[in-house]
């Protein structure tokens, strides 16, 4: 009984070395920084991807609602015969609607906007990610790679994103003025 | 937005596990015991010496555990800690709230749950105070609507008596007591129909507002947990501010009529004078006045003896109660009084003197609620007018007199929808031809 507990004393205690050793070895690898770099990245773009999507929908929504408002815009101006922009405000419906529409487009331009940036983000993320599994390629075959300025590429731009898509996608007010009504009104026209 | 979305997916899906298991040391999990761990003996052992065995491996055990927990805490990634910290961040919560709000939801929180609710009894509020405005309009409208058929059913009056009296001046007429006030009372009623224009125009606009308001909070209750700087406070504040400011009390509904809204007694009579120069004298007028004084007095025995049907005589009948009127001398029908009539809540009304019937007077007639209309005299239906019947809502319909189907096919339609119509042999069988019956099987 003795012999089975110093045995397995021994086994253990060697498969935690073996563990501790592994583990001290590749943090100076630059094997390992690169698979966290693929981690960091994978993570990343998960957010980014979230973030993506959540400004997809409520993009959605807002287009839903500047339709609908257009239509009711083009409907009225028929109902109420109104050519000009200056008959146009006088009428409370469409008065009102193109306001609302001025909101529904504003917050429409900063969400593309957003989602461009984030377009650019995901498109670069996927661009060091083909980096660093290249490099690790290379590790494997040639057990020598300086892919330090990656790594700190990867870091910077894993930071930068981080940061941008933990930022709010929309902002009040907004740093670009939204459109004017009469512009709207003109767009509204000539598509009619 | 499909496509946009799958642009902005990541391919991390495409790669491997292997991919990302560089190496078996960089395992971000803890290690699993060895196989051998299953050969430690059973604790269920009931031998003391097996017991003293036990506990050390127990400990042995924990210990190995601990390390290994110490182990894969220094060498795990970084970025797993950063992943969760970003996870619980505010921008992550305030996607959860808008997702809350977005079709595809996620579960939403107690607080944004809260919020929502609060913002829909707010905006139901808004709803509740619209439908208010909007009933208050409707009524406003209908007594502008009286007082407009009031006015023509003076002028009527007047015209009559203008002609009766020969008065063809401006002196005569503000002369004769009747006429003159005659002619304040459609003042009068001019100036209350035009005020009335005030309080609905301030519906009209609150309504709005309120709509605008309503639709303005709702845009950025969709963006607001995306989105930084929005104040809903601001909104919540100015809906109040509406929903006291747009209560339609009746202090904001009074009307303020004035002489200035209307035109003058001299105008009025001017216009009046003119038009009754060109008024024919129908004989039987008289008679018609009189069955007209007794049928507005309650009293509708006489009432099959009009042969005109004047605003006052259609507004009297249609505010009767009796169930069948047979108005069969009635040789001629204004659309006013069609209109009029087809306000009257009876069952069965017949107008066998009618010989035609105009598009106008049709629209008028076939809106009307009631189930049989008789209409005997009628020797043609314009196409026009037969269009209006394929809506009506009656049950039945009698144009015995017809003989040109002109709006056979509006008869058909009307028909087919389940009502009984009764016309001539001949245009029943061809009614029945184009309609792929057998002769005879109809119910007529």
């Amino acid at each position: 009984m003795m012999v089975l507990l110093i045995r397995k004393t021994t086994e253990i205690v060697g498969w935690i070395l073996l563990a501790v050793c592994a583990c001290l070895a590749s943090d100076g690898e630059p094997g390992g920084e690169l698979n966290r770099a693929l981690e960091e990245i994978k993570s990343t773009a998960r957010l980014i991807d979230d973030r993506s999507a959540t400004a997809a929908a409520v993009q959605g929504q807002l287009q839903v609602q500047a339709e609908a408002l257009s239509a009711e815009i083009r409907q009225e101006r028929r109902r109420c015969s109104a050519g000009s922009f200056q008959q146009a405000l006088q009428i409370n419906r469409i008065r009102y609607d193109l306001l609302a529409l001025q909101q529904v487009t504003g917050y429409l331009g900063q969400l593309e906007e957003r989602l461009s940036h984030l377009r650019t983000a995901a498109n670069t993320l996927n661009v060091y990610r083909d980096q660093v599994r290249d490099d690790r390629l290379i590790l494997q075959a040639l057990n020598d790679l300086d892919s330090s300025e990656l790594l700190r590429q990867v870091q910077e731009a894993v930071g930068e994103y981080r940061r941008q898509s933990g930022a709010p996608l929309l902002k009040v007010p907004a740093a670009h003025r939204p459109p004017e009504l009469e512009m709207l009104w003109n767009d509204l026209v000539k598509a009619h | 937005m499909t496509g946009m979305e799958t642009d902005f997916k990541t391919d991390f899906e495409s790669l491997e596990p292997s991919d990302l298991r560089f190496g078996d040391a960089e395992s971000p999990e803890p290690a699993g015991l060895p196989p051998a761990a299953a050969d430690f003996p059973e604790p269920a052992g009931k031998t003391p010496a097996k017991r003293r065995l036990f506990r050390p491996a127990l400990a042995m055990l924990a210990l190995v555990g601990a390390i290994s927990a110490g182990v894969w805490l220094y060498a795990r990634p970084p970025g797993l800690a950063a992943t969760r910290v970003a996870s619980t961040s505010p921008s992550e919560s305030a996607i959860d709230a808008a997702s809350a709000s977005a079709p595809a939801a996620v579960a939403p929180s107690s607080e944004t749950t809260e919020d929502s609710s609060g913002w829909a009894i707010k905006l139901r509020e808004v709803d509740e105070v619209r439908r208010l405005l909007h009933v208050k309009k409707d009524a406003i409208l209908r007594v502008q609507q009286d007082y407009r058929y009031g006015i023509l059913e003076l002028e009527e009056e007047t015209k009559h008596l203008l002609k009766q009296a020969r008065i063809d001046s401006l002196v005569l007429a503000r002369k004769n007591s009747e006429v003159d006030l005659l002619l304040q009372n459609i003042q009068r009623r001019q100036m209350y129909s035009e005020a009335l224009a005030q309080p609905l125009q301030w519906i009209d606009a609150a309504s709005e507002e309120l709509l605008y308001l309503k639709r303005r909070a709702s845009i950025d209750l969709l963006v607001a947990a995306v989105a930084e700087g929005i104040d809903m406070q601001r909104h919540l504040y100015d809906m109040d501010l509406a929903l006291q400011k747009f209560q339609p009390t009746a202090s904001r509904l009074a009307i303020h009529p004035g002489p200035m809204t209307a035109a003058s007694l001299d105008v009025i009579a001017k216009r009046l004078i003119e038009q009754s120069k060109l008024m024919q004298v129908v004989p039987g007028d008289d008679r018609n006045r009189e069955i007209v004084a007794e049928v507005c007095s309650g009293n509708l025995t006489a009432a099959g003896e009009l042969s005109r049907l004047s605003l006052k005589g259609a507004r009297c009948l249609a505010e009767s109660d009796a169930k069948q009127l047979f108005l069969n001398r009635v040789t001629e029908l204004t659309p006013l009084a069609a209109q009029k009539l087809s306000e009257w809540p009876g069952e069965w009304l017949c107008l066998n003197g009618l010989a035609k019937l105009q598009a106008d007077v049709a629209a008028h007639l076939f809106a009307w609620q009631g189930a049989w209309i008789s209409l005997n005299g009628l020797g043609e239906l314009s196409v026009e007018a037969g269009q209006h019947v394929a809506g009506w809502n009656g049950r039945q319909l009698e144009l015995m007199g017809l003989h040109s189907p002109f709006s056979a096919e509006h008869l058909m339609r009307w028909e087919a929808a389940g009502g009984r119509l009764f016309v001539p042999d001949t245009l029943r069988r061809a009614i029945d031809l184009a309609v792929g019956k057998a002769p005879g099987n109809s119910d007529s």
